[in-house]
């Protein structure tokens, strides 16, 4: 027993077990040791001990984000009056002070753009939809639509990073980074925090900070999953290394840096021990859980034979619902393309087609399983589109441009009431007049859903407390269960 | 029981243990001290409401402020508030989650109690003078001046420091400190024979090794590192499409200033106002780039004035926390809630960096937004003083040419030249004409096309009657003669010609253009381009008009980089004009010429700055286009009757025939522009001239810099930092620094970023020395005396040392701000030389290793794990500057993957996949995956300190990663060559970890080594497979791969190691 680390390790078993949950991952349990200069007060330890603030409904996130901005005229939002006035100018008075784009600020005139798609209600709800989305009729009833989203920002990037982070300026952390600090993760072989990327689009871009951790300890940040053979980076072993003599290489390693923790007694090693198991162990649970061989035909009928295809949209649903089911806190989705300033027509059909099934399918299958009380999906893209055309218009094409003063998404599961459509956007489609819902509010809800009290989950930064809302935000009461 | 929750247990046992012992360190005694134990409570939960924030300001209580806070500390209402169990009335109020413990309630009662005295926050207080060394007991244990400090703390917590490291650990510290790198074996090993001569000065052996890394290269590409973060510097623009730019030459000058010790107070000065000394040399314009290197935004419809207030407030930033140690975010928006910054004094201060000719976006990499240096090579330099002297000689030759065709002439020489009906009627280099007569029919679309951008094709609405045009119309070719038409203007459709070579600054050319303005716009409208880019920025030549105002303008980046001229008066409105802009070739602004209905206009130069080509090829546009321009405000309700074009400036005699019809009256400029040879000559030679001399600053490199405006720009306070808030006299703000901030802005200067600096390193100045001292320190250790870097306001923490940091800065700022100086002493101090290996005791008493009790022991950054292994595999690159390059990076091209607008990721070939990390390319929306996983910061924004996380990808990398592989093979190749297996293993072990290889660590090795081998010669294809990873040649073939492979996972073992990866 003279050996301190020995000691360290034999004492006090009973009070480490009595006090550590049995969900604590190794995310979690690095984050135990915080060793930046911010840690103490805030550390992840502290934060975490405070959580939830009260009892939550939702216990992971799936966001499915839809990037460039749909058009809520062609999808969600049905505006009669639109087509009525096709081709007449938009009316001073609607338009009011609201700046526009440099895209369409230098245009002599801003005609309306009626939709080209039938619009119907489907379901007990009574929901509207466009004949883009056949698929979302299945789940109006779950769901609940947000016509009156609100932003301020008018271009993407600034846009997106304000959905993201809770600011239009890069530097702060996301909000699955925010989740992960505040409620670490339920599972010790995956990360807490997962991306996936349709591939193969292009239009506007994603940046790293999008899932990054801004000034929160990058641990937090989300792990980008790929398709194809490493779905991690650097998850294989290097051609001519089999999983056995990887087994005795770490045993080697693991070996070495014990000799090291009993001469220098610095837990940091302690936790490098653990770290190279939890990687041993994901290079496991990563290709189990993105195989998607041991789904049953029935899934594919669900997602669309598209799930079949790494890397597409559906693909990435089916994945994401795999990882919900080893409770994976925060899977984010991207699919990009939905910039439609010209050509909308075209464009938009595509976008329905590649992101409708699935989006359905996921909610779907969450159903069944049981699994949608306490998941909340999350759908809709950084703002909305201009009722007038950009461009020119003729008769069977139009463009929209960027719209930050009103646009739709969609929520469901995880305590938020389904069949229900809340806020208003007047008969033009270009301002909200009832219940708005800005960014900061929609976030604040999320993380209500999630137990969390936006206002406390903070850290303090540069001397501030910062939190995902800025110092903004009211939770929206209308669409809680 | 699994491995991981035996570690679980070891942790818990330590943070167990921790917070057993944790109120043994007492900073207090009975007396509260209000710096260190009072104004942090009451700046944390008060200062919201009661701070310095008018705005949000309580019931007009303020507690930050001595003399206000009085009255409710008096009357006791102060702690009434503090302990009462009423919601209603207890402060802080049960909403804002600020709540006090019973501890810190008893802390503020017992300030009452004492008096409640207030203090000024302590990082405000100038710099002492001087500030003594305190006596300590044991004077043997100190080495520098700094020891005293440090042991003088311990000896108060009745602690003793830790023994001394063994030479080889200390070592290896200071060689990663000083240089980023390891010592190399050979460096160990001469070290460890100076060291074994007996009786050896050993303390000249250490300084002497001090001495040789502070005079290596490395030394300032690591320091540079640190302030490069700082400095948010990278290789991309950051945002949406994510462009490479030009910066890298201030990367390199960092480095340089480093490795030249350039006192910090020079440094700064340069940065900050280089270009404002007297004729500054080319490196202190460079250094300017600091406050241009911020992110940029380059997207489709962002409003330029929102992003050029963006870039303002970034500079502000970055100076506040990179130099001052100060957040100014939050006073951005309002008066700070902390400190005693004002939202006046955050606009005062925008005013210094907002006066520079940019128009807060970019469009393309080639398009260096301006202002700009040029930074030739000395060749290029030989080359453009050439063409410089080329373009005199061509001018004089051209002046002498039309002296003597004006005598010609005036001596009736050319009079039978003059005779021809041709010359008298016919203009001379016409190359393009359309007449807009008859409808659009697919005739025409070798010549021209409707459209609304030059890439695309659209109709026309009907041509409108234009009978009563009072000028001649063009000739008609192949004898049509149709009633005369007009192309109505809708602002949005025009068309594109094609055919027409860009315009630049070497070629004349004349555009006449009959048309009719109907309605007054206060908008600037495109009348005719010949531009490419987006609305992110156009370049090429344009002729506008605004509000009635033409303007012809030539420029690569507008307005910093180009030439124009504007009329001074408007233009009559609604009537028939025959328009002739011209430009003479000759890369002068005074070449830019504008006629009106056969009359010179009177303009007004509104630039005049020329860099590089003006016709930058970028992917959009590139057409010669009348009445549009991609997402541009074409000239709505205009009309336009036709449109000429010629490679040549009209002469006035020209002009007036094409206004009137009347034959060409002759002068003499005619004669030299279109009969004399001799004149044409003359002037094709000058226009070659200056073509060579844009051509040679075109290879230059080019990098933004600040340079002044003549007259500063206004500044306002944004209501909530909006840009388009409102603005008026009482919201103008002048230039100045914060009023409760450090010494007054020196007067006997102008305000201006020069006076900034000299107020930044005035040596009394509170801040400057403080912030920098203390992130060197880091540097060394791990944390600063201050363990909040980034913030030294009264929401930051409190120095651990307060005497040293003074002390340290003072002798800095006496020492010439010198840095190696500065560094030299940490090296050979007691307190960086002692062991970092820790007790239980040790940890419960002092965790974080505040009071310094023990040596330093941290994880190495990405940058010094990366060159660490290619340093100890050989494979290191030295090779130093230059542009960015572009080492390993998994998946396929990771820049396109998420951004179709990002340039594609170029892997670099051969030696250049080695060379140093502050070398490798920066792309901040998507940073080298393998540097992340180690915390690098994506230098989007200013970065004081990175995270140091120890995470599960870390592993992966540097198991799978192609780099790690590829050196572990290479050091593998290279100890094969030892013929003793213990010594090749103590030599891979030295290498990467500085010291030599224990006996239970080499049979640990050992059996590893012989499995693989087992394993390796029955698998020969796997050793084959293992070994042909990475770039690199292949060993010598006479080597059995099975031995090389299984010394390649033995290398590879050692790589992951503790002992690698940590500096302890």
């Amino acid at each position: 027993m003279n050996d301190p680390s020995n000691q360290l390790l034999s004492t006090n078993r009973r009070h480490f077990l009595r006090n550590s949950s049995a969900g604590v991952g190794a995310m979690a349990l690095a984050s135990l040791l915080g060793t930046t200069s911010n840690a103490g007060a805030q550390s992840a330890k502290s934060i975490q001990a405070s959580l939830p603030h009260f009892a939550p409904k939702a216990k992971r996130v799936i966001y499915l984000f839809q990037s460039g901005g749909p058009a809520q005229q062609d999808l969600f939002d049905y505006k009669p009056l639109l087509n009525k006035m096709h081709g007449e100018n938009l009316p001073a008075k609607i338009r009011g002070e609201q700046r526009l784009t440099g895209m369409s600020a230098h245009q002599s005139s801003l005609p309306l753009a009626g939709s080209k798609y039938k619009f119907n209600q489907y379901g007990e709800s009574g929901a509207w939809l466009s004949e883009l989305l056949p698929h979302h009729q299945k789940i109006v009833d779950d769901v609940c639509f947000i016509r009156s989203m609100h932003t301020e920002a008018i271009n993407h990037d600034p846009a997106i990073t304000m959905f993201q982070t809770g600011s239009q300026i890069a530097g702060r952390p996301s909000f699955g980074s925010w989740l992960s600090y505040g409620l670490g993760s339920e599972n010790s072989e995956l990360p807490a925090f997962i991306v996936l990327a349709t591939s193969g689009k292009s239009g506007q871009p994603l940046y790293s900070r999008l899932w990054g951790s801004g000034f929160l300890d990058s641990r937090y940040q989300g792990v980008r999953f790929r398709s194809g053979k490493d779905a991690v980076f650097y998850l294989s072993n290097p051609d001519g290394v089999c999983q056995s003599r990887r087994r005795a290489q770490l045993d080697s390693i693991a070996d070495l840096n014990r000799l090291q923790l009993k001469r220098e007694l610095d837990p940091e090693i302690e936790s490098r021990i653990a770290q190279y198991e939890m990687a041993f162990s994901m290079q496991t649970s990563v290709p189990e859980v993105t195989d998607l061989s041991d789904e049953p035909d029935s899934t594919f009928e669900l997602y669309g034979e598209d799930a079949r295809i790494p890397g597409t949209f559906a693909a990435n649903c089916l994945m994401a619902r795999r990882m919900a089911q080893r409770d994976v806190r925060f899977v984010q989705l991207y699919h990009q393309g939905w910039d439609q300033h010209n050509d909308l027509p075209k464009g938009i059909t595509k976008q329905a087609k590649e992101t409708d099934q699935a989006s359905a399918a996921l909610v779907q299958d969450l159903k069944q399983r049981g699994m949608l009380d306490d998941t909340l999906v999350i759908w809709g893209g950084e703002f909305g589109r201009t009722s007038y055309c950009q461009g020119v218009m003729t008769a069977d094409n139009y463009g929209r441009d960027h719209h930050p003063r009103c646009f739709t998404s969609w929520v469901a599961g995880g305590g938020v009431k389904p069949g229900i459509t809340i806020g208003k956007t007047d008969e033009f489609g270009y301002n909200n007049v009832e219940d708005p819902v800005h960014v900061h509010d929609f976030n604040a809800t999320m993380l209500h859903l999630m137990g969390i009290d936006h206002e406390q989950l903070t850290y303090k930064y540069q001397g501030r407390r910062f939190r995902l809302t800025d110092v903004h935000g009211e939770v929206v009461e209308k669409i809680l269960i | 029981m699994n491995k991981i929750s035996k570690l679980h247990q070891l942790v818990s046992l330590i943070l167990f243990t921790i917070t057993l012992f944790a109120p043994k360190i007492c900073f207090g005694e009975d007396r509260v001290d209000f710096n260190k134990d009072v104004r942090p409570i009451l700046s944390d939960r008060c200062f919201l409401c009661h701070g310095p924030d008018e705005e949000t300001r309580a019931a007009d209580v303020r507690f930050d402020i001595e003399a206000d806070a009085q009255d409710s500390i008096e009357s006791g209402e102060f702690l009434d508030r503090i302990f009462s169990d009423d919601p209603d009335l207890v402060m802080p109020k049960p909403e804002s989650h600020l709540e006090l413990s019973d501890q810190e309630k008893e802390t503020l009662q017992k300030w009452v109690d004492q008096g409640a005295q207030y203090e000024e926050h302590w990082s405000f207080v100038p710099l002492p003078a001087s500030v003594e060394v305190p006596d300590v007991d044991n004077e043997d244990w100190t080495r520098q001046d700094l020891d005293h400090f440090v042991l003088r703390r311990l000896q108060k917590e009745n602690l003793a420091p830790s023994q001394e490291a063994p030479p080889l650990r200390w070592l290896r510290r200071v060689t990663f400190d000083l240089t980023g790198l390891p010592p190399s074996s050979q460096e160990i090993k001469t070290f460890e024979q100076q060291l074994a001569v007996p009786g050896v000065d050993i303390e000249a052996i250490y300084e002497s090794s001090v001495e040789r890394l502070l005079a290596s290269q490395s030394y300032g590409q690591h320091m540079a590192v640190a302030w490069l973060d700082a400095a948010r510097y990278a290789d991309s623009y950051g945002y949406q499409s994510d462009k490479l730019n030009t910066q890298w030459p201030y990367r390199d000058w960092v480095i340089q200033s480093f490795n030249q010790n350039q006192p910090y107070d020079e440094f700064l000065t340069w940065q900050l106002a280089g270009d404002l000394l007297e004729t500054p040399t080319s490196d202190q314009i460079l250094a300017t780039a600091f406050n241009r290197i911020h992110r940029l935004n380059n997207e489709g419809g962002a409003v330029f004035e929102e992003w050029r207030i963006e870039n303002v407030a970034d500079r502000v930033h970055t100076y506040g926390s990179a130099v001052l140690g100060l957040t100014f975010e939050c006073c951005r928006c309002h008066d700070h809630k902390y400190d005693p910054i004002s939202a006046r004094d955050y606009y005062s201060m925008s005013a210094f960096f907002n006066s520079i000719d940019e128009n807060g976006l970019y469009d393309r990499t080639e398009k260096v937004p301006s202002p700009t240096v040029l930074l030739p090579s000395e060749e290029q330099k030989k080359e453009l003083e050439e063409n410089r002297i080329a373009i005199e000689k061509a001018r004089g030759q051209l002046d002498t040419a039309l002296q003597s065709v004006s005598e010609k002439f005036n001596a009736g020489k050319y009079a039978n030249q003059l005779n021809s009906d041709d010359v008298r009627t016919k203009l001379a280099d016409e190359i393009y004409r359309v007449d807009l007569d008859v409808p659009y029919d697919d005739s025409f679309k070798d010549t021209f096309k409707p459209s609304t951008n030059d890439r695309n094709s659209t109709t026309w609405p009907d041509l409108v009657d234009a009978e009563d045009v009072p000028f001649p119309r063009p000739v008609i070719t192949g004898g049509r003669n149709p009633p005369r038409k007009a192309l109505p203007l809708d602002g949005e459709r025009g068309f594109t010609t094609k055919k027409i070579t860009p315009l630049d600054r070497w070629t004349p050319f004349s555009t006449v253009i009959t048309f009719r303005e109907t309605e007054r716009v206060p908008q600037r409208s495109v009348i005719a381009h010949h531009t490419r880019g987006t609305d992110a920025g156009y370049n090429g030549w344009d002729l506008t008009i605004e509000d009635g105002h033409l303007e012809s303008r030539m420029y690569r980046v507008w307005p910093g980089n180009g030439m124009g001229v504007r009329t001074i008066d408007p233009i009559p409105v609604d009537q028939w004009h025959l328009l002739v802009a011209t430009y003479d070739g000759y890369d002068q602004v005074s070449g830019l010429k504008l006629f009106l209905d056969g009359k010179e206009l009177a303009t007004q130069v509104i630039r005049d700055a020329r860099v590089k080509s003006a016709n930058v090829l970028v992917d959009l546009g590139g057409e010669f286009a009348i009445g549009q321009r991609f997402r541009d405000r074409g000239l709505a309700g205009g009309l336009v009757a036709d449109v000429r074009v010629y490679q040549r400036a009209l002469t006035m005699p020209e002009i007036q025939h094409l206004t009137t019809g009347e034959p060409i009256k002759a002068d003499a400029m005619f004669v030299a522009s279109v009969i004399d040879i001799e004149a044409i000559e003359a002037s094709k030679r000058l226009h070659d001239a200056v073509k060579a001399f844009v051509d040679t600053q075109e290879k230059m490199n080019e990098v933004p810099i600040m340079l002044e405006t003549e007259t500063p720009r206004p500044a306002h306070v944004l209501a909530r930092g909006e840009y388009d808030a409102e603005t008026s006299d009482e919201t103008l703000v002048t230039r100045s620094t914060p009023e409760n901030i450090g010494p007054p802005l020196p007067d006997s200067q102008s305000a201006d970023r020069l006076a900034l600096a000299r107020w930044t390193t005035d040596p009394n100045h509170p801040l400057t020395a403080r912030v920098i001292t203390n992130r060197l320190w880091m540097n060394f250790f791990g944390s600063g005396l201050v363990r909040t870097p980034e913030n030294f306001g009264l929401q930051g923490d409190l120095p651990t040392h307060p005497q040293l940091l003074d002390f340290l800065s003072r002798k800095f700022i006496n020492d010439g701000w010198n840095v190696k100086n500065f560094c030299k002493r940490i090296a050979l101090s007691a307190t960086y030389r002692q062991q970092s290996s820790t007790s239980p005791e040790k940890l419960a008493t002092d965790p974080e290793n505040r009071l310094l009790g023990r040596g330093p022991a941290f994880r190495l950054s990405a940058e010094q794990i990366r060159d660490l292994v290619l340093s100890a595999s050989g494979l290191l690159n030295l090779t130093a500057g230059g542009p960015p390059v572009s080492p390993y990076q998994p998946g396929g091209d990771l820049w396109k993957e998420s951004n179709s607008m990002s340039p594609a990721y170029e892997q670099s070939v051969g030696k250049a996949l080695f060379r140093r990390s502050i070398f490798s390319v920066w792309k901040r929306t998507a940073p080298l995956p393998n540097m992340m996983a180690f915390d690098t910061s994506s230098r989007e924004v200013c970065t004081i300190a990175r995270s140091r996380t120890n995470t599960p990808l870390q592993a992966l990398v540097l198991l799978n990663d192609v780099q790690f592989i590829e050196s572990a093979r290479k050091l593998a190749e290279q100890i094969h060559t030892i013929k003793d297996q213990d010594a090749r293993l103590d030599e891979a072990f030295l290498r990467l970890t500085g010291t030599h290889l224990e006996p239970e660590e080499a049979d640990i090795l050992s059996k590893l080594y012989t499995a693989e081998l087992k394993y390796f010669t029955a698998n020969e294809e796997d050793a084959k497979a293992f070994l042909a990873i990475g770039s690199s040649s292949p060993a010598d073939a006479n080597v059995p791969l099975p031995e090389l492979a299984a010394l390649t996972t033995v290398c590879q073992a050692i790589l992951n190691l503790d002992s690698t990866v940590t500096k302890r």
